[in-house]
């Protein structure tokens, strides 16, 4: 990290910059229930809707 | 110094690739997903942390690259870029330890998730 004696000149600029600026993954999706790939002869209680999208 | 996440070792595996092995069971599958949710919020929150000060410095970054240097303005980013980051390491004064926490967040439940992935694929063939 970049010394709190920063003084603004263009060699520090460049450090933090440098330091600030590393790329950052997108975020992890949460984990779905699988329900697609499921037959529907073979019915799951619904534990998990809330992450399902079942809104309507 | 502060405590580092049990990853930072460099010669050990990380915690976790012990801890979670492939998927054999759907009770299995539901405890990872448990584990996995216990810790997704606080990975969401240090995540969206990050990746708001990052976006940030890119802006600047991006402002001191379009600047010709010499120029007013672009001491003027400069020294933007300068009081921002004081700004940052007074508002987030954990702001490394919280990367790294996030970081290894990040490949802990993406190992999770891989494992249930896994999974699930291997479960959604049998059934073909």
């Amino acid at each position: 990290p970049v010394e709190s004696s920063i003084t603004g000149d263009a060699n520090c600029v460049d450090e933090i910059l440098k330091e600030m600026t590393q790329s950052w993954p997108p975020p992890l999706t949460a984990i779905h229930t699988p329900c697609k790939t499921e037959p529907s002869k073979f019915p799951f209680p619904s534990k998990d809707t809330q992450h399902a999208g079942f809104t309507s | 110094t502060k405590e580092r996440p049990a990853h930072s070792s460099t010669t050990l595996m990380p915690d976790y690739i012990c801890k979670y092995t492939a998927v054999v069971s759907m009770d299995q599958r539901q405890t990872y997903k448990e584990e996995f949710n216990a810790e997704y919020d606080e990975y969401r929150i240090l995540h969206a942390r990050v990746e708001n000060i990052t976006r940030r410095f890119t802006q600047l970054d991006a402002q001191c690259r379009r600047l010709p240097p010499g120029t007013k303005e672009y001491q003027e980013v400069h020294e933007e870029v300068v009081q921002e980051y004081k700004k940052m390491r007074q508002h987030s004064p954990h702001y490394q330890e919280d990367k790294q926490r996030c970081e290894y967040l990040h490949n802990k439940l993406a190992h999770i998730k891989r494992l249930i992935a896994d999974f699930d694929q291997r479960r959604a063939q049998s059934w073909t």
